[in-house]
Parts: structure tokens; C-alpha cells; sequence
């Protein structure tokens, strides 16, 4: 019950720690809360007894740039909101796909309040396929300093590990900025479907960065699904499928059917298995088909993103 | 504005001091630190403008704004308003009707009126972050906003009145337009 | 006329609504916005299983936390253990068995909310655990476990006329389809509540939205086992009801804890205690078989409905009796046979709701024309004006009726919308990536208002000038949103020429309305409109009366204006210019002009023939559905909704069209995105993250309502309701159009993406650019 739930204002990760650690009481970081809130409608018992609060720890919640060795790195505090996100002008130039993301997740309510880090830390959050086709990397305080792990390992462990809790806590994801290449287009994009057209959870989503060459084919495909409570995941044998090629009918054929083979997501009461993959496979065969349109048009673009 | 009643569970348990400012009025109050805000408002303060409806931020009943900014009051805890300027749709009409109520009034943007103060609170936070929003602007800020009277017929009514885009004038384009696409059809 | 400010507004006919101001400030006090000095809260403990013997109930120790004022459980119902509009079987309590999951066992009042929900976690209940009956099927299988004294068989239905069997072998062409509809939740934004008074008299004021103040007043007075005199119901305005609220629901809970503790006691359900114990539309199967001539005249139509009622009675029999009435629609077929049950089952309860039963049964029925008319090749629309009734044929079930010829002007009426002609369009194709497909469909209806004959359906209402100086009229309706107090406004206006603060309308208060019968079935417009014409003459009378006494100017020259009497420039004749105002209301009301009070009682225009459940008043609704439908994802936009509506004269422009749309936006979710999910008995969707209903944006941004107000000569019963009218026809239009869209006809609601999804649906188009080429141009020809 909320009345004896104690809420506790760390000032610095070694506290936020400690207290976690040390208590006596179940205990739960939090930041914004709109999730954990929603949990505890759910669910009042068998919640935590003592909250952690972890947004205002200093750099929480701040978006930066910085260059090292003429790679410039965008990291995003993981108390950054949604909303935080949307406003940043280095997000809305380098990474559409992840900017469609939190457009599209929720209502602007909820993105005023809800965090880049609680959305990754579901592990089925809608940003998640966005970051991982940008290789987006975690950083985790582990008690003592700060450790990295590629947001594709840190999933994998969930999928494995679900059970545990993640007891580190999320400082910020770090996100690289490609450099804009001379030999091609750049494309990305981001499709969320849901079982109606706003501010309803995800049932797929699909993302995907790449390169269309000026000679036609495409490289450096990244391609990631996810949606439901499906802990969504790169998809690696496509991209293989796509590095270097040029379309075609084939081609689209045999993408659709390694996606439909690879993509795995468990049925729900509202979606069934089937219809989970054949949205993930129709959706990115059409946006590859897209591009194919856009290439035959010529006339360019330097990237898009599809609101679903 | 209503004087604060004393609910007895402010004296069973309250262990946080939460100091905020509430349609302009500063108030101090000992509350436990996760109280949701809806329930300090309409409970403790019996501000009952802000509604309550799904309680997990899916209706957009208990919208405020906190900072000038919109959120739901059902998901926002006590400790989370500490020295935050709360308003509520109670102090959206201190010095009269705003523009948005006047919009809603005009159009017939409501029924039961139960969503209402929650889609005005919506507007206005869209109407705060920016100077003469557009239509689609609007639209946007009415996502987490659900109405089950009118269909949103009013409320696109109500939306056209209000955005820079879509006025009097521009109302008559689009009934224009419509027919136009449709004759070209044919 | 176009429901459309811009064309046919003038401001008195848009105007801003009687509780409009309150409503945008958050003035408005809901009843369940209400708080009184030394209040209570209350809860109430519902059943863990959806079907189980209970074997024990102890309170003990929920009596024992401190705060509790009170725990009830069923030995503390004084009077009638159960509550119900046409059958009392469900109880209030539950003692011996509990058949679902929103059953109650016991009710706590306590100083907060939390101390009630912890006391709650303290009553311990021991269950025997019974199999759970989670379908129809289920219910009527010769095994099944028996729910009530009766049986699993709440209600059934029959209706024969001709031969069916023989004619159907006489069909050029026959269709057989089974239709599924959801289980669709009210899911009126404000949830079921209210607050229950003592006072000091010994009396119990009830603050709680119903649709039926005077209703809730007997089945409480039934329940309390006190005279309905000792209990004051005050009943509007509500945040939403669309039927749920039409039955008892925090009403008896509220009342016996606040008679136990002698105080004030709250309940306002939480959103998933509302989803659990409130009510749902009846989900339906529904078997049609019909045959037509070769020329399109339907010939003989064999229906069959099964209806899942849930655990408990409420008005499931008489829904299932509109659903039989109205599965025949406004065509003319000469051999029928229908066959209806309500079948009781444990989930739960399915009751009252918007359309009530006629939504189930038209989409079934509409769906049948459409796959006739492609299989006989012949326009759909055509085939229903060869099939539609004529201006003095009888009503479905073969009873006297109104003569209307609604259905014709409909059909007629809804080819002037701008979307009749999209429709001609046939293959799909939108000119956008070639995965958007297009499509439009049309849906006729006709829709019974007034509760049908074997039903008591009384109207009424009064007049007077109190001694504010206002022209009061009070009816026992209810305000819920739909705007009746505009309605009931402008109506007075048009009978006195006064102005709108010279109005005291009194709604909603059984203290200070005479029954009127229930704000339902679309009779509230109807039943207001004619109580006035029964008034008006005697009241103004008798104002007149003593206006002439008071000022010596003859009755002949006074008329009721704005603020008091006028004297007239004319004498005789319809129209009179007011010249001067003579005497104010309130000059009148301080000279005892406030008496008498003028009253009238009358039943709603009621069949002549004996068919139980048979209507007498009738509207019609044509609809066009445009839809774009995404055959990467199945998922349905649906682009256009236009609606040509036949229901009498327009009262209340803005109120007409609010109703259309938002039935119409109601209906669009029942066919594309809601169902309240059971699964064995349990709720899967508890709240509005899972329970979807449309946003701002999955409906279209405009909707063009057209309303034909011409009745047939002789036809003096006046303006009918729409309360239900715009959400009857929208399922079949939109799976119409999406047949038309995609080549699917789908069967079941809400429409599943997993079969409008096409996994070739990138790969065929790209593979035949050429083929698709040819037939774009093709149409254009």
C-alpha cells in the first residue's frame, strides 16, 4: 500500500547504492514511474517497500555531445525524458528512427514523465529496436564505477536471465553518430503497430538503418524487431541477406521468408504468433520496397522515418 | 479556492513534507511521499475538476500541468510536485474563461463533460509550448485523451477554432477540399 | 437538413449548452465529486472465482481493523437479497454461491479508502471451487452445471411467419452465415459511484447516476425493506451511462452501509472494479439464412440467436426481444423464422447498452444483403430499395406501427454524401503505396424507440411558475451527457417566448420530478416533447388567467415573453408581435400565481397488437463507410462515416449531430477495436491499456450528418430520439466496405487483423507493376 512505501532522495550513485543494498526493506529505483505506477494499480502488494529515486542524481537527466578521435558520441541520461529527447536537436538530426520512437510511444503526458532508461529497462520498451539498429551502448553503475555493455549483449542476458532483477543502475546510453557517407544514401526507419493508430502499446515493431549505394546496392543493414513483450532483438542473418545486394523480387521474397523464420515472438491474447512475423516481414519488405521506389525515382533523400 | 480538510490518514501516516505551489496559492502539506497528486487533489484538497477515470495514465481524465507542462495526476506521486507550480483546471479560469474553454463552449467540444477538464488542460499545455500551435499540434496534444460522447466531432470543431492553420476561413477549405477530392474521382 | 453550423446555424439553434460553463471549468459537480462532513468510504469485496460454492464468510477480523465503521455481508439485507430491472436475480450478497467474477460478498465502510481496501484483504472466504461455464455452448450442453433455478436459459424467442422450409427450396439463391459480435464495455469515463445520506429525518438521500431514478427507488426500497417515500434519489448528472448505468450498482452497497453506520459512505469504483462487476453489451452469435428470387426479392429469412447474458438476468430478456424484432430490418420478406436464447453462462453480467440488441442483429442482417446482392450480381444498394417496406406495411413482427416511410428517405438521402461517390470504385486501389486498399459500404436500419409492448413505458412531466418567478418543468429524466436540458430548454422557449434564465428546469431528483419512465431507448426527446403540449394549454391558461386579474388587460392580449407577460399587437392569429411587458414571473409568483402545479401522465405511444416487445415508434439510418485498409498490418483506417438520419423534426441541432457522431464513433470501436476478453470466466482486459477504445485519432476528423425531418402526413407523434440510432448501422457499413477494399468478407467483430494481414502483400504488387498499371487505367476510363 502506498502508505508505508518511504521514498529516498540519494545524492550520489554510491548512496543510491548503498541504499538499495543496505536496506532492510525490498527496494526499487525509480525515476519518473510511470510504469512502476501502473504495476502497483495492478498489483499493490508485492511491490517494493522503499523507493530509490534516481532521477535527480547529477547528470541523469542530461543529453550531450562529445568527440573523441573524430567520433562524435550523443549520450543520453537515463532520467532523460521522452519528451527531453524530442526537444534535442542533436537527437532530431542523427537518429530519426529513435526520434519516431518516443514520438509514438504513449501520449505526451506520459513522455513528460517517463525516462529513456525505464523504457530500456523493460526490456520491451518501444525504443529499444531504435537503439539497437544505431548500436547503442549501456552505461551501468555497478557499485563501484561505470561499465559499458552494447544494449544487444544487456538484452540477450535479459531474455536469458529474466527472473533476476537488474540490480546496476542505468547512468546513460551512448549512441555514435555516422558520419554522413559520400558512396550512397543513408536511410532509417521505424515502424511501431498497435491495435489502433495512437497511444497504445506496441504489438510489433520493426526498425532498420542502412546505406544504398550509388552503385545501387545496400550496406551496412541494420535491422531489429520487437513488440508485445517480446524482448526484441537484431535480426543478423537478414541484414546478411541484404549486405551487398540489389533488389529485387527474390530478394524481397526471400527476406520476408527468413524474417518469418527467424523472428520468434510469443503469442498474447490479442496477436498471435503468425500474425507477429508476418507484420515484422511485411512491414520491413515495404519499407525496403520504399526505397526501391525512391532509388527508381532518384531523388534521394538523405533518410526517412515511417509513423505507422 | 477550497480550504484543505483534514483527511485522517494525513495524521495516521504522513511522513513528507510537500511544499508546492497550486493554481498560484502557495500550500504546505505532510502527506505520504507516494500519495498520487489525484488523490491529494480530490481527496485531500477536494479539488474535484481534475477527474479520475482508468487510474494507470490511459484516459487523460486527471490531466494537470505541472511546471506548465501536462501530466497525469494519477501517476504523478507527491514527492514528485515538491516546489513544482501545479495547475488545475480550477486555475485555468482564475481571470475568466481562456480561449480553449470558450472553444469547447462554442463548438458543443463536450457531453457528459467528464474528459473535458482534461482535454483543456491538454490544449493549454500545447498552447503553453508554443505560440499559435497548429492543428495537427493540437491534435497531437489530445493522444492520451479519451472522450466516449462525442466521437471527437466537437473536439475536431474545437481543435479547427483554436489552430492557426485551420480558423473560420480555413474550416471552409477543408469542406472544400473534401468535395473537390471527391468529385475528382468520379 | 445538414447538421452543419456554417449552412443552417443561427446561433439560438447552436447554442451553448445549459451546463456548459460549469463543464469546461471543472465546476460541474459529478455525483461522485461529491464529499460530505464526517463521510465515509466504502468497498466491496467481489468473489475470487467466476463459479464456487461458498462454504464460509468471516469478517471477523476486517470488523476488528481499526477505521472500519461497518462490514456487511448478505444477513444484513433487510429486505429482498437481489436487484435486477426485469428480473431481481442477482444478489446483493451473495450467500451460498457465486457465479462470476464481479459478484459481491460483503461491503466495508472505514474512514479512508485504503483502511476499506485492507479490510477488504481480511475477510476470509472458503470456496468450493465449480467448473466454470465461460460460453453458450457450454451452458447449453446437456452436462452442464446449472447456474439458476431455471436452468442455463435466461429467456427464449420465436417468431414464425409463412413457409419457411418450403419457399427456401423455391430460392434462386440462398446465403447461410454465422455472425460474432464482442462483448463491448460502456466504459462511460466516469465510473460507477456515488454517496449515500442519512438524515436526520431517518431518510437516505441517494447521489448516484442511473438512467431510472424512480426505478432505483423501488429496487432500493425492495432491497432496504423501507417505503420508497423514506429515499430520495438524486440521480443526474452523470459522466457517461449509454445504458450501464441503467441498473443498480454501487446503489445497494452505499445505502445499507450508510443506514448501518449512520454517516455519510462514498463508494466510487476503481476503473477494474468497474470492468469487473459492471455491465457489457450481449456478445451474440448469429446464424441468418436467407433466400431471395432471381431478381433480388427476398423471399424467406431463417434467423437464430444466441445471446451471452452472463451470470445474472438484469434486461437480458427484453434485449434479446428488440434483437428478435430487429433482425428483420425495414424489408419486406414474406417467410421468417426466428429462433432466440439468452443463455446464462459465468461471465459476466451483459446488459443494457446503446442499440440494445439491434447493433448484434444488423450487422448480421446487412451483411446477408451485401453477400446476396454480389452473389445475384446486383447492386447492394439496389437490392434493399427492391426489398424496403412500404410507407403502411406493419412492423417486423407483423404489428401495427407508425407509417414511415424513414427507411426510403434514408436511402435516398445518403447518395447526397460526398463519400457515395467513392463507392463506384471497385478494385482497391488508393493511388498510395500499392498496400493501402480503399473501399466504401453502405448499411440501412430501422430502430424501435420506446421500451415495446408488455413493457410498462410511462411518460410525464410538470409545469408551473414557482415563487422564484421561473417557469419550472420537471421530468424524471436524467442528464448523462447527451444534452437533454437543451433540449428541454428550447422546447420551452418555443412554447413561451421567454428568455433562458427565465427557465428552471428540474431533472434527476425524486423529490421534486414526477415520474417520466426511464431516460432509455430513445424515448427521453419524445416523451419531454409531448409532455409539454399536455401542459402547456393548462398552464398558460391559468398564468394568463391571473396576469389579466392582476393587470386588467384581457387574457385575449397576453402572451408568456421574455421575463414576464407582454401585451400583443394582434388579437387573434398565430403571430403576435409582444409590445410591452405587463407583469414579470416573479410579480406573478409573489401574487400566488405558483399554484397549481400541472402534471400529465401518459404511456408512450404503444403498438395496439399484443406482440411482446413490439415498437410502435420507428427511426431509420442509412450510412456510408469509407475505409483504407493496410495489408501490411490488417490494420482498418476508416477514413469517412456519413450518415442520413430519419427520426422527425430536429429540437436541438448541435445535440442531434453530438449524438450521431458519437454513437457512430461508439459503434466504429465495437467493429474494429473493442472486446472486453474473457477467458474462463476472468476478465483479460481490465483497464483501458488493454481495453481499447478509439483516440482522436482512429476516427474521422468529420463527419457529415444529414437529417431528414419530413414525417408522413398524419403523422403527429413529433421528433423522435437518436440517442441509439447512429450506432446501429456502422459495423455492417464498415465490413462492407472493407469487403470492397480487400475481396474479405469478415464475420466476426471487432475485425481481426490477423485476417485482413497479407504476407504477399508487398511481393504481388511488386511482382505485377504492369498488370496493376493496366487496371488503373482501366478505372479511369
Amino acid at each position: 500500500m502506498e502508505e508505508s512505501k518511504s521514498v529516498m532522495f540519494p545524492k550520489s550513485l554510491h548512496e543510491a547504492w548503498k541504499l538499495y543494498h543496505d536496506g532492510k526493506e525490498s527496494s526499487c529505483y525509480i525515476s519518473g514511474g510511470t510504469w512502476l505506477r501502473t504495476q502497483w494499480e495492478a498489483n499493490p502488494e508485492g511491490t517494493a517497500k522503499q523507493l530509490i529515486c534516481v532521477d535527480c542524481l547529477p547528470g541523469l537527466q542530461t543529453i550531450s555531445t562529445s568527440s573523441d578521435d573524430g567520433e562524435t558520441m550523443v549520450t543520453i541520461g537515463a532520467a532523460a525524458t521522452l519528451s527531453q529527447c524530442l526537444e534535442s536537436p542533436v537527437i532530431g538530426e542523427s537518429f530519426s528512427g529513435f526520434i519516431t520512437a518516443c514520438r509514438n510511444i504513449a501520449a505526451p503526458a506520459i513522455r513528460n514523465q517517463a525516462t529513456v532508461g525505464g523504457n530500456i529497462l523493460t526490456a520491451a520498451g518501444d525504443t529499444i529496436p531504435s537503439l539497437l539498429v544505431i548500436d547503442a551502448q549501456l552505461h551501468w553503475f555497478n557499485g563501484t564505477d561505470i561499465e559499458s555493455q552494447p544494449l544487444s549483449d544487456w538484452l540477450r542476458e535479459r531474455e536469458n536471465d529474466g527472473a533476476n532483477e537488474e540490480e546496476r543502475i542505468l547512468v546513460s546510453v551512448t549512441i555514435p553518430v555516422k558520419k554522413q557517407e559520400k558512396k550512397g544514401t543513408a536511410f532509417s526507419f521505424y515502424t511501431k503497430v498497435g491495435r489502433r493508430e495512437a497511444f497504445i502499446p506496441s504489438v510489433v515493431t520493426v526498425a532498420g538503418t542502412g546505406m544504398l549505394t550509388i552503385e545501387g546496392t545496400l550496406a551496412d543493414v541494420a535491422l531489429a524487431a520487437g513488440g508485445g513483450t517480446t524482448v526484441p532483438g537484431r535480426l543478423p542473418d537478414v541484414e546478411a541477406l541484404l549486405h551487398r545486394a540489389r533488389f529485387s523480387p527474390e530478394l524481397l521474397k526471400k527476406v520476408h521468408e527468413k524474417i518469418m523464420t527467424d523472428y520468434s515472438p510469443p503469442p498474447d491474447p490479442f496477436a498471435g504468433v503468425y500474425y507477429k512475423k508476418t507484420v515484422a516481414a511485411n512491414v520491413i519488405i515495404g519499407e525496403l520496397y520504399r526505397l526501391q521506389e525512391q532509388q527508381s525515382d532518384d531523388k534521394g533523400g538523405v533518410g526517412y522515418a515511417v509513423r505507422s | 479556492m477550497n480550504r484543505p480538510e483534514k483527511s485522517p490518514l494525513l495524521e495516521k501516516t504522513a511522513d513528507f513534507s510537500l511544499n508546492f505551489s497550486l493554481n498560484g496559492s502557495q500550500l504546505y502539506l505532510q502527506v505520504p511521499p507516494t500519495r498520487r497528486l489525484v488523490d491529494i487533489l480530490r481527496r485531500d484538497l477536494r479539488l474535484t475538476g481534475t477527474k479520475i477515470s482508468c487510474e494507470i495514465g490511459r484516459c487523460g481524465a486527471c490531466m494537470v500541468l505541472i511546471d506548465g507542462k501536462a501530466f497525469n495526476s494519477c501517476l504523478t506521486m507527491a514527492y514528485q510536485c515538491q516546489g513544482k507550480q501545479v495547475t488545475t483546471i480550477e486555475g485555468i479560469s482564475k481571470d475568466g474563461l481562456d480561449v480553449i474553454q470558450q472553444a469547447f463552449l462554442k463548438e458543443g467540444g463536450f457531453q457528459c463533460g467528464y474528459c473535458t477538464p482534461g482535454m483543456i488542460i491538454s490544449l493549454k499545455a500545447a498552447c503553453l509550448a508554443r505560440v499559435s500551435p497548429d492543428f495537427s499540434e493540437l491534435k497531437e496534444a489530445l493522444t492520451g485523451n479519451l472522450c466516449r460522447c462525442t466521437g471527437y466531432g466537437g473536439i475536431h470543431r474545437v481543435l479547427r477554432r483554436l489552430s492557426s492553420d485551420q480558423n473560420e476561413s480555413g474550416r471552409r477549405a477543408v469542406g472544400k477540399d473534401r468535395d473537390a477530392d471527391s468529385s475528382a474521382e468520379r | 437538413m445538414l447538421l452543419d453550423r456554417n449552412r443552417n446555424g443561427s446561433e439560438k439553434q447552436w447554442r451553448v449548452r445549459r451546463d456548459g460553463k460549469d463543464k469546461v471549468t471543472g465546476g460541474h459537480a459529478f455525483l461522485t465529486d461529491m464529499g460530505f462532513p464526517r463521510m465515509l468510504y466504502g468497498r466491496v469485496l467481489r468473489s475470487h472465482y467466476p463459479h464456487a460454492i461458498i462454504r464460509s464468510i468471516d469478517l471477523s477480523a476486517a470488523e476488528k481493523l481499526p477505521g472500519v465503521a461497518a462490514v456487511l455481508f448478505h444477513k444484513d439485507v433487510p429486505g429482498l437479497n437481489a436487484f435486477g430491472i426485469a428480473d431481481p436475480n442477482q444478489p446483493v450478497f451473495c450467500d451460498s454461491l457465486v457465479r462470476y467474477e464481479g459478484d459481491a460478498l460483503a461491503a466495508v465502510a472505514a474512514e479512508t479508502s485504503e483502511i476499506a481496501e485492507e479490510a477488504l484483504q481480511l475477510i476470509k472466504v472458503e470456496y468450493d471451487c465449480l467448473p466454470v461455464v465461460d460460453s453458450p455452448e457450454k451452458a447449453l450442453s446437456p452436462q452442464a452445471p446449472q447456474l439458476h433455478p431455471e436452468g442455463n436459459i435466461l429467456h427464449e424467442t420465436e417468431y414464425v411467419r409463412g413457409e419457411i422450409e418450403a419457399v427456401f427450396a423455391d430460392c434462386a439463391m440462398i446465403v447461410e452465415t454465422t455472425y460474432e459480435t464482442p462483448r463491448q464495455m460502456h466504459t462511460y469515463l466516469e465510473t460507477e459511484g456515488g454517496v449515500f445520506v442519512p438524515e436526520d429525518s431517518g431518510s437516505l438521500t441517494v447521489y448516484a447516476p442511473t438512467q431510472h431514478g424512480y426505478k432505483d427507488r423501488m429496487q432500493l426500497a425492495r432491497i432496504l425493506a423501507v417505503p420508497e417515500e423514506a429515499i430520495r434519489i438524486i440521480s443526474s448528472p452523470a459522466g457517461g451511462s449509454f445504458g450501464g448505468k441503467d441498473e443498480l450498482n454501487v446503489q445497494p452497497y452505499g445505502a445499507l452501509l450508510a443506514l448501518r453506520c449512520g454517516r455519510p459512505v462514498k463508494i466510487h469504483y476503481s476503473r477494474s472494479e468497474s470492468v469487473k462487476a459492471g455491465l457489457k453489451r450481449h456478445p451474440m452469435t448469429v446464424m441468418m439464412k436467407t433466400g431471395a428470387d432471381a431478381d433480388g426479392k427476398l423471399l424467406a429469412h431463417q434467423v437464430d440467436i444466441v445471446s451471452d447474458t452472463g451470470a445474472y438476468a438484469t434486461l437480458g430478456g427484453p434485449v434479446l426481444n428488440f434483437a428478435t424484432e430487429h433482425c428483420l430490418g425495414p424489408y419486406r420478406i414474406p417467410h421468417v423464422h426466428i429462433k432466440g436464447k439468452a443463455v446464462y453462462t459465468n461471465n459476466g453480467v451483459s446488459g443494457e447498452f446503446r442499440g440494445f440488441g439491434g447493433n448484434q442483429v444488423i450487422f448480421a442482417l446487412e451483411g446477408q444483403l451485401d453477400r446476396l446482392a454480389e452473389k445475384l450480381q446486383l447492386d447492394p444498394w439496389e437490392l434493399r430499395r427492391i426489398n424496403v417496406r412500404e410507407p403502411d406495411d406493419p412492423g417486423p413482427l407483423g404489428q401495427r406501427i407508425v407509417p414511415t416511410d424513414g427507411p426510403r428517405q434514408v436511402w435516398e438521402g445518403i447518395q447526397r454524401s460526398p463519400l457515395w461517390k467513392k463507392r463506384k470504385r471497385s478494385d482497391g486501389t488508393t493511388g498510395k503505396v500499392p498496400w493501402i486498399k480503399a473501399g466504401t459500404g453502405v448499411a440501412l436500419a430501422m430502430h424501435g424507440s420506446g421500451l415495446g409492448y408488455g413493457i410498462p413505458d410511462p411518460g410525464g412531466g410538470s409545469l408551473r411558475l414557482n415563487e422564484n418567478g421561473k417557469i419550472e418543468a420537471a421530468f424524471g429524466h436524467e442528464e448523462f451527457g447527451q444534452g437533454l436540458l437543451t433540449t428541454i430548454e428550447i422546447l420551452l422557449q418555443d412554447h413561451f417566448h421567454c428568455a433562458a434564465e427565465d427557465l428552471e428546469i428540474v431533472i434527476g431528483d425524486t423529490d421534486r420530478v414526477p415520474p417520466s419512465g426511464s431516460s432509455t431507448a430513445s424515448r427521453t426527446t419524445n416523451s419531454v416533447w409531448q409532455a409539454l403540449n399536455n401542459v402547456r394549454e393548462p398552464f398558460l391558461a391559468a398564468v394568463y388567467r391571473k396576469a389579466a386579474k392582476l393587470t386588467g388587460i384581457p387574457e385575449i392580449r397576453l402572451q408568456t415573453g421574455p421575463g414576464g407577460i407582454w401585451t400583443t399587437a394582434d388579437c387573434g392569429g398565430d403571430k403576435k408581435n409582444l409590445l410591452k411587458r405587463v407583469i414579470t414571473y416573479k410579480q406573478l409568483a409573489d401574487q400566488g400565481a405558483n399554484e397549481p402545479v400541472f402534471s400529465t401522465k401518459f404511456h408512450y405511444p404503444l403498438t395496439p397488437d399484443p406482440i411482446i416487445g413490439a415498437h410502435y415508434l420507428y427511426t431509420s439510418i442509412a450510412v456510408i463507410a469509407a475505409v483504407e485498409v493496410n495489408l501490411l498490418t490488417g490494420m482498418v483506417k476508416i477514413a469517412g462515416l456519413d450518415h442520413c438520419v430519419a427520426a422527425g423534426p430536429v429540437i436541438n441541432p448541435p445535440g442531434y449531430l453530438g449524438q450521431i457522431e458519437g454513437g457512430s464513433v461508439m459503434a466504429l470501436g465495437f467493429t474494429t477495436m473493442e472486446n472486453a476478453v474473457m477467458q474462463e470466466g476472468y476478465y483479460t482486459t481490465k483497464n483501458l491499456d488493454t481495453y481499447l477504445v478509439p483516440t482522436i485519432f482512429d476516427v474521422p476528423e468529420f463527419q457529415q450528418v444529414d437529417a431528414v425531418e419530413e414525417l408522413i402526413s398524419g403523422d403527429d407523434f413529433g421528433p423522435r430520439g437518436v440517442g441509439e440510432i447512429g450506432t446501429v448501422a456502422i459495423a455492417p457499413a464498415i465490413v462492407s466496405a472493407i469487403r470492397q477494399a480487400t475481396g474479405k468478407w469478415l464475420t466476426a467483430l471487432p475485425v481481426s487483423p490477423e485476417q485482413l494481414v497479407a504476407a504477399d502483400a508487398v511481393i504481388s504488387s511488386y511482382l505485377q507493376p504492369e498488370e496493376a498499371d493496366r487496371k488503373e487505367k482501366g478505372r479511369d476510363n
